[in-house]
Order: structure tokens, then C-alpha cells, then sequence
């Protein structure tokens, strides 16, 4: 449980519907550490871009309450200490750049000297070019607009900054630069809510995520400890008949939750059978001949009795690694995202032994 | 809010907005001028009455102040019909709420800053007028005429500008265009109903017109301004003071004094036979103020 004083946002509860009753979010509970990057996960129509809007002030909560920096949302106070990049936003096009930061430092309060400075340093934290200062923001090109909309974001070094798909826009210079930008705002003790469809950004920038659907937050934790949580475990046995597992899932006990049993050549290319593979596990690498077992324990750590349990089963057991899930398939899995219908087909259509050896067992 | 409103000016001014406002306010009042002074020549060269300068002149810069409110009014809504809604709809507004200001400032902000350039507009269209119209007539009773038309083109711009906003936080910026234009299309044929029934007597046309001007005021105010106009002039003819018209211009087409009626009743429905309330202006002035306030409450429950 994190302290009240560590925290710089917090949601109990938080919902909102909207005017013809669909629900945007529901029942949001989230806490997000100081100096943390947050990633906001979601299919399309989760709720993100809701959630985001309410925490910025853009959409009232219908129900429940929300703090930042202990503050209840709305307050002017903690806004001064906010930077928001909206997902979806278009620049003044008749102002120059300069004057657009001039701006919006003008409605942070900023004057003089204070305000010149701030300008400067949000203008050159971005990357744009300083003959672009004093153009219209009308002849800037995309990328160039979202750059200086991350300026704008930046503008009066905000210890929580609110950033709805930051690199939309970007080509993939742009796309490392906020990566870099990201770290150096993390080594600066800056918070940052991060709300992307780009899993891949996500994984790379964020210590802790949360996946959305419907509204509901269906999963959150820190990204390393969710894509490598001890207690997915990947077993390669030569055979695997119900009397073993009948036998291995008593030994295991509580322990074991589920497991999935693969017949031979139906390897995914997991990281636990790459890793097993370069370890000289040919068997993993080619995925033929030996049956797999993917094991889901109830607990960290007990990697070394499903081995046992197996051992004592009877089970030939020629491999065991840890799996370490890609935030993609988290990311999936939390969402359970339907079959394309052309994929579906494909499956239908295919062998039967790419199933027909599947199947879960093992649940005590 | 002096923050948004130097935003709105810079708008303005980068969008041309008051470039293309003032060519036609010089346009519309040269176009006066010229009129004005081939009619009175024309006039003079036929006629050579006195009374028939003070009606030319009287006619035309009622009528020149009707196409100069209905410009004015025009403008505003063209102006601001996109002020919010259209900037929410853009992306514009959503890094500025966000920001630590209220949501009423930015309304009130936007009020302020167009508010200010239509008011400059209107009033310097209105002055204009005025001066050419008055010029033509002799030294004597500008001041009066000035103060005149002073509060009504004043107060037009900021009255449908403050609907106008409040339609823009209410509606999208198409929807809004057709509710500000519905509502101004109501008042002006409202007016011009009321100062018919007021012509010819009939109190029914008379009333439902009156009434509409309620609705919103911007027609009403030009029709007080007009009814001040015609009868500040036709006052002055009459004690001699109308300059270069001299007393002759006291009399009327058949030879008697002339009255402020006389002349509302020779200029058709432009003389404003039908008077405004004695408290028009202040209903005029709290109705931007009311809706002003709308405004800035709605903009604190809109979505965005």
C-alpha cells in the first residue's frame, strides 16, 4: 500500500456516464506513485481517453472521487503542477510557436523573465528547430505540431504530466526522442500517465501499467512483474498420460492453478522455449517430439516442486523454464480479445493434432 | 480572462477579421456619403425646400443605421459562432481547460475580446454615419445625435454576441448558426412588423412585433436609437437649430410647424412610429448580462 504522500494520483471509484447512459468508465480504482511512468492500456472504447479527460478536468465524474497530489480534481492549485497533451488536438494555426508558449505560459501565471525562460526550455526539451519559433503553427508539419503540443504539455516543468498518445504523429526519430524524454522526465522524479494503444511504447517506457476494458480496469501492477511473475512455468516431458497428471496435480496440491497440455510440434516460440532452446534444448527450438506442459501456479517461487511433482509423477521431464509473457499477450489475454473471423477459419480448417493433443487438466 | 481575450484579438487581427470588418465599414459608409450627397444635390437642384433636406437626410441615416445594425449583428454572429464549440470540436480548448483557469474566464475572456473589437466596429460605423448625415444638415446637434445612437450600438454586438456564446457552449457550431440566425430573423421581422402596426394602426401587428424585440433585443435597439434619431431632428428643425437648414426647415410640407411625429410618419416604417419602452436599454443591457452569465454557467457542465 503506498502512502498518501507518495502517491500523486488516486481514483476510488471513478465513473462516468455519459448523457445516453453508456457507461465511459466504471468503478475506477487506480493509484499511481510519485515519480512513476503509468501506462493506460486498452482496446478501442475501453474508457482511456475518459478516465484521462476526467483527471484533467475535462469530464466531471457522475460517481466516485479522484486526488491529485492529495488535491481533489479540479484544483487550480494542483493544475499549475499538470501538463496535458490531449489525444486528439489542433494548434491555434495562426500563431507562431513561440506565441502559443507565450500563451499558455501567460494562463499558468507566468510573466517576464519567469516566463521567457520557461518557454525556452519546453521549446528546446522538444527538439524543434528555432527558426520554427517564429512561424505560423500552420505550416508546421504533423510531426512538428505534436512535438510543440509536447512543448505545450511541458511548459512550467509540471511534476505530473498527462500524455494521450504522445507519439501519434511521430516518425520513429520522433518516437525515440519521447522515449528518451520519458526516461529523463522518470531521472527527474516527474510523474508521468502515459495513455497508448502502442503496447510495444508502453513496455519500453513504463514501470507499471493498467489494461482497461468496458470501462473496468481488468489488470495493473508493475510491467516486470506482470510479464515475468514466477508463476508461469513451461515443462517439456516426453509423455504426459492422465494417470501422471492425475498424479503430479495431487503432489502439487494447492499449488498448481491450471495447466495447458500441447501435443508434440505445437510450440508457440515462447520465451521460455527460446530460452530453453538456447540452452541446447533442440527439442524446444524445433518443438518436435516432446509434449509441453504450460503450468500456472498459484504462487511465486514454486517452480522447483512442479518439477518434483513431475519427477515423482513418473513424467520424463527434459526441460523447465519460467515463461515470461510479452506484454502483448497480457495485454490479450486481460482483454480477451476475439478471434479475427479469417484466423478463426484458419483454425477450423487445420490439422486436428494442432488441437487434438491440447487441452487443460491438472485443476485441484 | 484579459489573457483570452488578448488570444481573441490576435485571432482576429491574424485572421483577418478586422481588416475585412473595417474595408467594409469604409465601404458602407463611403457608399453613404455618396449616396447621400447626389440625392441632396439632385434635390436641391429640383426641389430647394429646406424641410426636404432635413427628410433626405433624416431618411438616410435612419436607413444607412437599420443596414449598419443589421451588418453589425451579421458580423458579431459570424464572429463568434464557433467560439467555443468550434474549438472544442478542433482540439483547441482542451490544453487550455486544463490549465489553471476557470472555465467562466475562458467564456468571459472570449466576451471581452469580441466584444470589444464589435463594439469599436459598431460604434465607429454608427459615428460615421452620423457625422457624414449630420455634416449635410449644418453645425448645431451632433453631440445629441452621437448620444443618440450611442448605448443601442453599443449594446447590439454585446447582445447577440452573448447569445451567440451561449449557443456555442450549448450546441455544435452548425446547429448554433442556425438557432442565432433563426432568433435574429425573429427579431427583425419582429421589429419591422411592430413599426408597420404602429404605421398603420393596427395594435394586433403591433404587439406580436413589440413582443418579438424581447426576444432579443438587437432589433429593438436600433428601432429606440432610430425613434431618438428622427425625433432629435425634427426638435432642432423645429427651434431653428438645424444649421445650414435654418428655421424654414420647422415647417413641414404644408407649411405648419413640424413635429417629431410629422417626420416619423413621412419616413414609412423607417421614422420608428412605434416607441420603446422607456426602459428598453437597461432590458437590453441586463438581457446580454443574464445570458452573458448562461453562458459561463453551461461552460462549467460542458463536456469536452
Amino acid at each position: 500500500m503506498i502512502e498518501a504522500s507518495e502517491w500523486a494520483v488516486r481514483t476510488e471509484n471513478l465513473s462516468y456516464r455519459y448523457p445516453n447512459g453508456r457507461l465511459g468508465c466504471q468503478g475506477l480504482n487506480l493509484t499511481i506513485g510519485r515519480g512513476r511512468v503509468f501506462g493506460l492500456l486498452g482496446p478501442n472504447g475501453a474508457g482511456k481517453s475518459t478516465l484521462v479527460k476526467m483527471l484533467t478536468g475535462l469530464l466531471r465524474p457522475t460517481a466516485g472521487r479522484a486526488w491529485i497530489f492529495g488535491r481533489p480534481l479540479g484544483d487550480r492549485q494542483v493544475r499549475r503542477r499538470m501538463g496535458f497533451l490531449p489525444e486528439l488536438f489542433r494548434q491555434p494555426d495562426w500563431l507562431t510557436g513561440l506565441e502559443l508558449l507565450r500563451f499558455h505560459g501567460a494562463l499558468l501565471g507566468l510573466s517576464g523573465r519567469d516566463l521567457a525562460q520557461h518557454v525556452e526550455e519546453a521549446w528546446n526539451r522538444v527538439g524543434l528547430p528555432e527558426e520554427a519559433s517564429r512561424r505560423r503553427i500552420g505550416t508546421y508539419s504533423k510531426g512538428m505540431q505534436q512535438r510543440l503540443g509536447l512543448a505545450v504539455a511541458l511548459l512550467g516543468d509540471p511534476d505530473l504530466l498527462f500524455l494521450d498518445e504522445p507519439t501519434s504523429a511521430l516518425d520513429p526519430v520522433g518516437r525515440r526522442d519521447v522515449r528518451v524524454l520519458l526516461g529523463q522526465l522518470r531521472e527527474a522524479g516527474k510523474t508521468v500517465f502515459l495513455n497508448s494503444h502502442l503496447i510495444s511504447e508502453v513496455e519500453r517506457t513504463c514501470d507499471e501499467i493498467a489494461i482497461i476494458r468496458g470501462g473496468r480496469v481488468v489488470l495493473s501492477g508493475p510491467v516486470a512483474a506482470l510479464e515475468g511473475d514466477g508463476r508461469h512455468v513451461l515443462a517439456l516431458v516426453r509423455e504426459f498420460p492422465p494417470r501422471v497428471q492425475a498424479r503430479a496435480a495431487e503432489l502439487l496440491g494447492p499449488l498448481l492453478d491450471h495447466w495447458t497440455v500441447e501435443a508434440p510440434g505445437s510450440g508457440t516460440g515462447s520465451s521460455a522455449e527460446a530460452g530453453l532452446a538456447y540452452w541446447g534444448n533442440e527439442d524446444a527450438r524445433m518443438g518436435g517430439g516432446l509434449i509441453r506442459v504450460h503450468a500456472v501456479l498459484r504462487e511465486p517461487g514454486a517452480t522447483p516442486a512442479l518439477a518434483r511433482a513431475l519427477v515423482a509423477a513418473g513424467a520424463a521431464l527434459h526441460g523447465l523454464a519460467e515463461e515470461r509473457r510479452s506484454l502483448e499477450e497480457i495485454f490479450m489475454q486481460a482483454v480477451n480479445a476475439p478471434v479475427f473471423p479469417e484466423a478463426e477459419a484458419q483454425h477450423a480448417g487445420g490439422s486436428p493434432a494442432g488441437h487434438g493433443g491440447s487441452g487443460e487438466g491438472g485443476r485441484p | 480572462m484579459w489573457v483570452m481575450a488578448r488570444f481573441v484579438w490576435r485571432e482576429a487581427w491574424r485572421r483577418r477579421l478586422v481588416p475585412a470588418a473595417l474595408i467594409l465599414a469604409v465601404v458602407y459608409v463611403s457608399l453613404f456619403r455618396l449616396g447621400l450627397d447626389h440625392l441632396l444635390q439632385r434635390t436641391a437642384e429640383g426641389l430647394g425646400r429646406p424641410f426636404v433636406r432635413l427628410y433626405l437626410v433624416a431618411f438616410m441615416l435612419v436607413f444607412a443605421l437599420y443596414g449598419a445594425s443589421l451588418m453589425v449583428s451579421v458580423v458579431t454572429i459570424l464572429a463568434s459562432v464557433g467560439a467555443i464549440s468550434g474549438e472544442i470540436d478542433s482540439g483547441i480548448l482542451q490544453p487550455i481547460v486544463a490549465r489553471p483557469v476557470r472555465r467562466w474566464e475562458i467564456v468571459g475572456g472570449k466576451y471581452l475580446g469580441y466584444g470589444a473589437l464589435l463594439v469599436l466596429l459598431s460604434l465607429t460605423m454608427a459615428w460615421s454615419l452620423v457625422v457624414i448625415g449630420m455634416d449635410r444638415l449644418g453645425p448645431g446637434f451632433w453631440g445629441q445625435v452621437l448620444w443618440d445612437v450611442t448605448p443601442s450600438f453599443a449594446l447590439t454586438p454585446l447582445v447577440v454576441l452573448a447569445v451567440t456564446l451561449l449557443g456555442s457552449v450549448l450546441l455544435p457550431t452548425l446547429g448554433n448558426g442556425i438557432a442565432v440566425f433563426g432568433l435574429f430573423s425573429v427579431a427583425f421581422i419582429g421589429g419591422a412588423m411592430g413599426q408597420i402596426g404602429a404605421m398603420v394602426q393596427n395594435r394586433w401587428v403591433y404587439q406580436i412585433g413589440r413582443l418579438s424585440t424581447f426576444v432579443l433585443p438587437s432589433d429593438g435597439l436600433y428601432w429606440a436609437a432610430a425613434r431618438r434619431v428622427v425625433e432629435t431632428l425634427s426638435e432642432a428643425a423645429a427651434s431653428g437649430g438645424a444649421g445650414g437648414v435654418g428655421p424654414g426647415a420647422a415647417l413641414g410640407p404644408q407649411g405648419r410647424p413640424m413635429s417629431g411625429y410629422d417626420l416619423s410618419q413621412m419616413m414609412g416604417p423607417f421614422g420608428a412610429s412605434a416607441p420603446q419602452p422607456p426602459w428598453f436599454l437597461a432590458y437590453a443591457a441586463a438581457f446580454a448580462g443574464v445570458v452573458l452569465l448562461l453562458a459561463m454557467l453551461a461552460m462549467e457542465r460542458r463536456r469536452l
